[in-house]
């Protein structure tokens, strides 16, 4: 039992192990997992906001131009609208701007027709005449160039009073540029976004909308399925509330994005969003996750094989030592140890032996043999009796040698008392057929006693009683002879 | 000037013509042979050696819409003195039907062409070519979005026209005695969500709503689809007021979406809503001349289009360069108040359907 206990705490061991293994290599999946995550997200969240802020840094700077331009033209002594839009002309070949010009409070427009017709169409000039800094239009498509421009319009005093507005003429692909990356020069789509209305316009190419193309996410709702439960409407509040809580990830079209936005200084309300395929901002750290995937397989398969490897190989190993404790060494018969426990194993089985049958067998006056022939002579005989007995039971029962020259045969095929009687008959000749190494014949005979399962007895213990009673009554009555233990 | 208008009726009775035969083979037989590819090249104008010749390309001519472009181009050429042709494609977005009629005009060594492009995107490579080659080139109705080849473009600058819609919701709705404090759901239709005209309409009906329209008053965050559909569009405007008790007002961004919620309207009885359309029907036409109901739509001047890109055309043979590229030509709020007014004038091209 205690072999049994080993062996048993041993496969619990090696499993215990192993999902020990398994727990660390799952903690450690989540940990890295939540790392990548975040480390993902970090980097995200990093790249946006750089190009976010490269591109509003961009803007600032134009809008700082035209701030020092209109504080040059304010800080002019006798200054005239004509003069100084003569004065810009000539300087707008040097310059990023596609135009530039100047609007009187009273209404003058110093500009091209087309200018003109734009600023009356949208209204800029009352903007401009009412506005005391610098501010950004919304996207139009200028009369001029047919294209999609903004205009940016500083205010001109003379004396401490507003007198007019210069204003300079980009186009809308200028912020464009303003955001391009050399790395992200294909997959960073730019535009502008307005919170309130929901309307946006695209800065740049994304597949599908060019440059100057307005949408509203109303249309767009639909076709995206956010991650987590930051939804578009999230999104659009916090940009609402000016929030730096400003990345949403979703998918679209089965594309992962992350989109980000960071408010434009001088245009109200509007806020400049990039938006860039995750795959291109944690392409490394999803080789890395892959990587790790496959180390902590290949971890996982390697521990199993080489605890089935060492699982064999105990087992083999304990195997052998049961075997060595269970065998008589000399007839290579299981010794008492075995028997008992073959014949615990047999009896405390829920299914019970069928009609089996215990038989006592013991050689008669073996001590004589001993004394006449030698002990090597007895070893000889106990040697034969052992192979006797397994060649008449082999396939229908188990042969001990439980004694000195006592052995015990547990027939477990439910055989009938003529078939062991026969059986039994025949041993008696083999036994009287023995012969010594040297060919000295040494003729032996057995006295057995036999009971039957369950006729005679129905547990183990009273079975041998049983067994033992007959044989006794066989030596008391001359040996030489079986007994069933049913016919006393 | 006579001549031009006997000629313009002899154009547009040919194309009745046309028209009978392609739904009397229809009828007949409804097979895809019978349809034309295209509308090919037909004069629009009086035809005079030693004219400059202009061949118009346009999209489908079986609207009044495009009717109207028609009849724009013809008075052009008249009051310009040029020989005008004019052909079509049978769907509003065949481009290899205008190409195959591009080439027709350029191998029949075209003065200038005036377009519009079926898709903005597909035509950019092929206009700027041929402008390349020293052919002017006016656009109208759609400008081309990946070149700037061209010398002029008439269109409706569409988020304005959408901003009118938006001003005009704001007072009926005011009109009709819906209060500031009120809340008051606006529910929108439109056609296709990938038509830029519609999406540039639904833009500046947005924008100009978030910034005039009461804290209070709200456009609702689903937008409705009817694919042109009429029957779709009548159940979007039914489900609408079923689905959104607080529903005040209705804004279709085009003709098919109006009718529907003209049709739904009218069907429930709902004359308490407000519904500000876009372009003209007759089914539009009767709400907005009654008195019982709260309804108005946004008309563009399509007239003008042709009429002036066949100007500008003559400017350009002139040697004169256009003062603009790109000119928005208006749109015009037609309500209850100025029904009258514009009538006559928008029933012109009816008569003549």
């Amino acid at each position: 039992m205690n072999k049994k206990n080993s062996s048993g705490n041993y496969v619990h061991l090696i499993i215990g192990y192993m999902i020990f293994c398994l727990t660390v290599l799952l903690i450690m999946s989540v940990i890295l997992s939540k790392i990548i995550s975040r480390n993902n997200s970090s980097q995200i969240n990093n790249t946006l906001s750089l190009v976010a802020e490269k591109t509003n840094t961009s803007i600032d700077m134009m809008t700082d131009y035209i701030t020092e331009a209109s504080d040059i033209i304010s800080a002019k002594e006798n200054f005239s609208f004509e003069e100084s839009y003569s004065e810009l002309q000539n300087t707008l070949r040097n310059m990023p701007y596609y135009s530039t010009g100047l609007i009187s409070d009273s209404g003058d427009i110093y500009g091209s027709p087309g200018e003109v017709m734009d600023i009356e169409k949208h209204g800029f000039a009352d903007a401009a005449a009412s506005s005391d800094k610098i501010f950004i239009t919304e996207p139009y498509r200028s009369s001029v160039t047919a294209s999609n421009m903004i205009s940016i319009f500083a205010p001109i005093y003379q004396n401490d009073k507003h007198i007019g507005s210069m204003f300079v003429t980009y186009y809308l692909e200028t912020i464009q540029d303003l955001a391009y990356t050399d790395s992200l020069s294909d997959t960073a789509y730019v535009f502008l976004i307005n919170p309130y209305s929901g309307n946006f316009v695209s800065c740049s190419y994304d597949g599908e909308n060019n440059p100057g193309t307005w949408g509203n996410v109303r249309l767009i709702k639909n076709d995206i399925k956010c991650m987590g439960d930051y939804n578009l409407d999230t999104w659009l509040y916090n940009m609402e509330q000016k929030s730096e809580d400003n990345i949403i990830n979703f998918r679209r079209n089965n594309i992962a994005f992350a989109q980000a936005y960071i408010s434009i200084n001088a245009m109200d309300n509007w806020n400049l969003a990039i938006r860039i395929p995750i795959s291109e901002l944690s392409d490394t750290m999803q080789q890395y996750t892959f990587g790790v995937g496959i180390c902590a397989a290949l971890i996982v398969l390697a521990t199993i094989f080489l605890a089935g490897l060492i699982y064999a190989r105990e087992h083999n190993r304990a195997k052998l030592l049961r075997i060595m404790s269970d065998i008589d060494p000399l007839t290579k018969a299981i010794n008492r140890r075995g028997f008992n426990e073959a014949l615990a194993k047999i009896f405390s089985a829920k299914t019970k032996p069928v009609r089996s049958t215990f038989i006592f067998v013991d050689i008669d006056y073996f001590k004589s043999v001993n004394d006449g022939y030698g002990h090597a002579a007895g070893d000889k005989v106990l040697c034969c009796v052992a192979e006797i007995l397994r060649s008449a039971f082999d396939g229908m029962g188990i042969v001990a040698r439980t004694g000195g020259d006592e052995f015990n045969v547990f027939v477990y095929r439910p055989l009938s008392v003529a078939d062991i009687d026969n059986i039994m008959a025949n041993i008696r000749v083999e036994f009287e057929n023995i012969v010594l190494d040297d060919g000295t014949p040494l003729p032996c005979s057995f006295s057995a006693g036999l009971a039957v399962y369950p006729e005679d007895a129905q547990s183990k213990e009273k079975l041998i009683e049983c067994a033992d009673k007959a044989l006794y009554h066989v030596k008391e009555n001359g040996r030489k002879n079986h007994f069933w233990y049913n016919d006393l | 000037m006579k001549k031009t208008k006997k000629i313009f009726v002899k154009f547009i009775m040919l194309f009745a013509l046309c028209l009978i035969c392609g739904c009397a083979s229809q009828d007949s037989a409804k097979t895809a042979e019978t349809q034309p590819e295209y509308y090919d090249f037909e004069p629009a104008s009086d035809i005079k050696e030693g004219r400059k010749n202009i061949y118009v390309v346009l999209k489908v001519l079986t609207s009044q819409y495009w009717q109207d472009v028609v009849r724009g181009v013809s008075d052009g050429g008249a009051d310009c003195g040029c020989n005008i042709y004019v052909g079509a494609s049978v769907g509003e977005s065949d481009w290899q039907s205008q190409q195959t009629l591009i080439n027709k005009a350029v191998a029949s060594k075209a003065d200038a062409i005036v377009l519009a492009p079926a898709n903005s995107s597909a035509a950019s490579e092929y206009v700027k070519d041929i402008h390349a080659d020293g052919i002017p080139v006016m656009l109208v109705d759609t400008i081309l979005n990946d070149t700037d080849s061209f010398d002029t473009c008439y269109m409706t600058d569409n988020l304005i026209a959408g901003e009118y819609a938006a001003e005009e919701m704001i007072r009926l709705l005011k009109e009709k005695g819906v209060s500031e404090d009120e809340d008051a759901g606006i529910a929108i239709q439109i056609t296709s969500a990938s038509s830029q005209t519609v999406i540039d309409r639904l833009a500046g009906f947005n924008r100009c709503w978030s910034e005039k329209a009461p804290e209070n008053w709200f456009v609702l965050d689903e937008v409705k689809l009817n694919n042109g559909d009429s029957d779709a569009a009548k159940q979007n405007c039914i489900d609408f007021l079923t689905q959104y008790p607080s529903v005040k007002g209705l804004f279709g961004c085009n003709n098919s979406s109006t009718v529907g919620f003209v049709n739904g309207l009218t069907e429930k009885g709902r004359s308490d809503i407000v519904l500000v359309g876009f372009d003209y029907a007759d089914e539009t036409a009767a709400l907005i001349a009654s008195d019982d109901w709260s309804v108005s739509t946004v008309v563009q001047n399509q007239y003008d289009m042709g009429y002036n890109a066949v100007r500008t055309a003559t400017e350009l043979f002139d040697g004169s360069k256009p003062d603009y590229k790109f000119v928005d030509t208006g749109a015009v709020v037609i309500n209850n108040g100025n029904y009258p007014e514009y009538e006559a004038t928008l029933n012109q091209t009816g008569e003549n359907k």
